[in-house]
């Protein structure tokens, strides 16, 4: 059998828990149902976290900077406190603590992988205190959701979340085709569309470049994009005081009428807003069956789950149970189980939140903190903050990457000495502050038998380790950074 | 006095280290080796605070609650924050000049785009996925050492770069290391990361988990100095994004250039004989508005100032084909105008401090860009 495979696709297995009889079984039942949550401590929905973040802004830019505006230490001062009221601190590591125990205590780990996969193919970068607020609940409510349907939903439902039209600035997108770019003529002002979106939908979120799409093409996808927005209703209203956290809608005055050209298809809308709105989604049902999102998005979900460089056969496999099933995302799902079953003995570097993870769930660290409550009047206490100091000495927060194309799934790009440093000192910090201590021998040995086929050569390498540094030696080994 | 098209003449943090030198060098070499310093200033450094235009009274006419008093000396046209002390001595010591009105060309006025076009060199948002310095250090053909987690998109090139950023975290003991070391042996990348981290220098394994700039701008230093040590140093200084409470000279503002005053002169004291071949130049997204806003601070602009400091500047100088800050001359009504594309400046910088030439690096670096040749201006060639 290859115990990689828990590894592979999961998180390792823990010391109470026992070797799947069938793991292929094991895995694909993990990814047929929406799993129901096993955290037990405090959660908000995106609904709430609109409010929260809505006030911060508003608060923040409408309020403090013209109430403090001569005096810069009693701003730090107040700006702080709103902070505090709105959670600024707070909401990050309550949604990595629940994301990391659904990972290392939740019944679906399998289920969790594949939503970290997405949250990353479909990565929201570290932009406007979004990773404070919105980040975690658009993984549990928009994505996770969608990954029981077709990638077609999936496309859909995240292109027109809220979280995805404000990073990429689709709001600030005015189709030069529509009634308000007329209007804008009309007071001798230009309206413009922004790319950014239309831009990596294509690039990033379905085709990729290897489509051969032409500027044209970003622009007219743009332009079928124009009109999902976020709007922002008049001052007097309750709402503005959430600034642009407000719903997303569809507004046909910022709409542009086309005709629209898209990787050499031609897209006309027929009278009223129901075709104008429907447009973006006759263009992704499109788009999802392009041979090279096809391709690109089913070896992008290899290199995450079998290998960085895997071959035509595994790649073919995925691509032919895709467009079998005409884009069903749990059968894509199942196919990526069976290959990376089938070929579980390929290597794969684990990305540091990945390889922390199956630490913690091997290793039974105690890591999650009593009580994640908070009382939005003081700074979170460090208990509750540790997640987000592991994160950011291995490097990688998560909900914060630094572009738009998410973390990499490269070993190069996490392959230097500090990264590797980082992984060591953090074992050793840990074993010096006797975190470790229970990882005797024998849990040692368990640990070892559920975990990996090369048993004997994993006990005769630690055998030559002294100082009780076992642990250490173990989860830095390469068997535990390559899967 | 209407200046246009002219030069003047005098009268939080991260670091990050590249472009290791080989090993096997020669004392000569050390004479020869060049460090190329950037500090970004994330959040749009306002132009005309740290360089305020002073041939007219338009500042204190339109920004009254913000202009800054007590300036340092430069020339009849400019002076300089207070808070650039260290920077004014370079100048008055021919070690520092500025480049004005000018910036990458984006007009957007979002941090996020501008951030990201201000480290990638592109003019298209998130369209390139490395960094201008990062495929220079390509094209010049150097290894990487970045002191940063993660690495930001500046740096970001083919190469694998090597990096470093102080932590409170330890090596195991030698007998661990030892063992991983003989571990690691057949795979690659896992060694090659392993043999780069156990032969650090004293300095890097007992780093003192201090990320402050003045201890960042030490560590740069020594580095930057060692015959074997990395060629080009990274920095990142946040907090520009004045909305609110900009304030004069001991405003918001001021207490950033404060910070970015230090960075040059620890990496002053720090590199010694070594200043005299290294070159320090700062990078923003874009300037801020010329009028305050209701909250005594400034809105997103256009263009901006370029401080550089070394002893690799040519000569004490504003250069700059100054636009002018009436209205007729803004930007947009609102902005300082940007008159010069800083991609040549930067571009510029590397050929001197890389030893390669600037069209090369033009082509290979900002390709389908027309930049200037400023090397023979700005610097010493």
């Amino acid at each position: 059998m290859n115990k990689s495979f828990f590894r592979k696709v999961g998180f390792g297995l823990g010391v109470d828990e026992s070797i799947p009889s069938n793991p292929l079984e094991w895995s694909i039942s993990q990814i047929e149902k929406l799993p129901k949550l096993n955290w037990s401590g405090p959660i908000y929905s995106l609904k709430e976290m609109m409010e929260f973040h809505g006030k911060y802004n508003y608060q923040d830019r409408r309020v403090l900077r013209k109430k403090f505006k001569k005096d810069r230490k009693a701003y730090k001062k107040e700006k702080k406190i709103l902070k505090y009221k709105t959670g600024f601190h707070y909401f990050e590591p309550l949604w990595l603590y629940i994301r990391h125990n659904e990972a290392v205590n939740g019944n679906s780990p399998v289920f969790h992988r594949f939503l970290h996969f997405w949250g990353n193919h479909f990565a929201i970068q570290k932009k406007n205190a979004m990773y404070s607020y919105d980040v975690g609940p658009y993984h549990r409510e928009v994505i996770a959701p969608a990954m029981l349907k077709n990638i077609e939903d999936l496309v859909y439902e995240v292109t027109i979340s809220w979280a995805m039209i404000h990073n990429l600035d689709n709001t600030k997108s005015i189709g030069p085709n529509s009634p308000k770019a007329f209007k804008y003529a009309e007071r001798g002002k230009s309206a413009n569309l922004n790319e950014n979106h239309g831009r990596e939908l294509l690039e990033l979120h379905t085709v990729s470049p290897n489509a051969g799409y032409t500027q044209n093409d970003v622009i007219d996808m743009s332009k079928v994009m124009s009109g999902w927005m976020h709007r922002i209703p008049k001052i007097s209203s309750k709402i503005h005081k959430r600034e642009e956290n407000v719903p997303v809608h569809f507004i046909e005055a910022y709409h542009d009428s086309g005709p629209f050209n898209v990787l050499g298809k031609k897209y006309v809308e027929s009278f009223g807003t129901k075709s104008a709105r429907e447009m973006l989604r006759k263009v992704i049902k499109d788009l999802v069956k392009n041979p090279a999102c096809i391709e690109f998005i089913s070896k992008k979900l290899c290199n995450h789950f079998i290998t960085q460089d895997p071959s035509d056969e595994i790649v073919n496999s995925v691509i032919s149970a895709w467009k079998k099933s005409k884009g069903d995302l749990k059968i894509i799902h199942s196919e990526v189980l069976k290959q990376a079953y089938k070929f579980s003995y390929l290597k794969k570097f684990q990305q540091p939140e990945t390889w922390l993870l199956q630490f913690i769930k091997m290793s039974g660290l105690d890591y999650f903190p009593k009580d994640m409550t908070y009382d939005f009047e003081t700074m979170i206490p460090r208990d509750k903050d540790r997640v987000r100091r592991i994160c950011r000495n291995l490097g990688q927060l998560p909900f914060r990457p630094l572009q738009p194309n998410g973390w990499s799934d490269f070993e190069e790009d996490w392959l230097s000495p500090e990264f590797l440093f980082r992984r060591i000192g953090i074992l050793n910090a840990l074993k010096q502050k006797g975190k470790l201590i229970h990882l005797d021998k024998s849990y040692l040995d368990r640990i070892i038998e559920l975990n990996f086929d090369n048993v004997s050569e994993i006990k005769t390498f630690l055998r030559k380790v002294n100082n009780n540094e076992e642990s250490v030696a173990l989860f830095s080994s390469k068997w535990m950074l390559k899967t | 006095m209407k200046i246009n098209r002219r030069q003047f003449t005098l009268g939080s943090t991260t670091l990050l280290l590249s472009g290791m030198l080989p090993l096997k060098v020669n004392s000569s070499m050390l004479d020869n080796k060049k460090n190329l310093v950037v500090i970004m200033l994330r959040g749009a450094m306002d132009g005309l605070t740290s360089v305020p235009y002073i041939h007219d009274n338009t500042l204190e006419k339109v920004r009254p609650d913000i202009v800054v008093k007590k300036l340092l000396d430069l020339n009849s046209d400019f002076s300089l924050h207070p808070k650039l002390s260290g920077f004014h001595k370079l100048w008055k010591s021919n070690e520092a000049s500025i480049v004005h009105a000018t910036n990458i060309p984006y007009t957007g006025r979002s941090h996020f785009d501008g951030q990201n076009l201000m480290e990638s060199g592109g003019t298209i948002p998130y369209k390139l996925k490395t960094g201008w310095l990062g495929r220079g250090i390509d094209v010049a053909g150097l290894e990487g050492l970045s002191m940063s987690l993660p690495m930001p998109l500046l740096l970001r090139g083919k190469a694998n770069q090597d990096n470093f950023f102080p932590s409170k975290l330890s090596m195991p003991t030698r007998n661990l290391v030892d063992i991983l070391k003989h571990h690691y042996e057949d795979e690659p990348l896992l060694k090659k990361s392993f043999d780069k981290l156990i032969s650090r220098p004293i300095s890097m394994t007992k780093s003192p988990n201090n990320k402050n700039l003045k201890t960042l701008a030490r560590i740069a230093g020594s580095e930057l100095k060692k015959i074997d040590g990395p060629r080009v140093a990274v920095f990142e200084v946040f907090g520009f994004d004045t909305h609110a409470a900009q304030g004069g000279a001991d405003g918001e503002h001021g207490q950033k250039l404060k910070q970015v005053d230090y960075t040059f002169d620890v990496l002053k004291k720090t590199l010694g004989n070594s200043f005299k071949n290294t070159l320090i130049i700062t990078l923003t997204e874009f300037g801020r508005t010329l009028v305050q806003n209701n909250g005594y601070g400034t809105e997103h602009g256009y263009g901006t100032s370029i401080l550089l400091g070394g002893g690799l500047v040519k000569k004490s100088q504003v250069y700059a084909d100054w636009p002018g800050i009436k209205n007729k001359n803004l930007f947009e009504g609102r902005d300082l105008n940007s008159t010069l594309d800083s991609r040549s400046v930067y571009c510029s910088a590397m050929s001197v401090c890389f030893d390669t030439d600037f069209q090369l690096l033009n082509t290979e670096v900002f390709p389908d860009e027309k930049l200037n040749d400023l090397t023979e201006i700005l610097f010493k060639v």
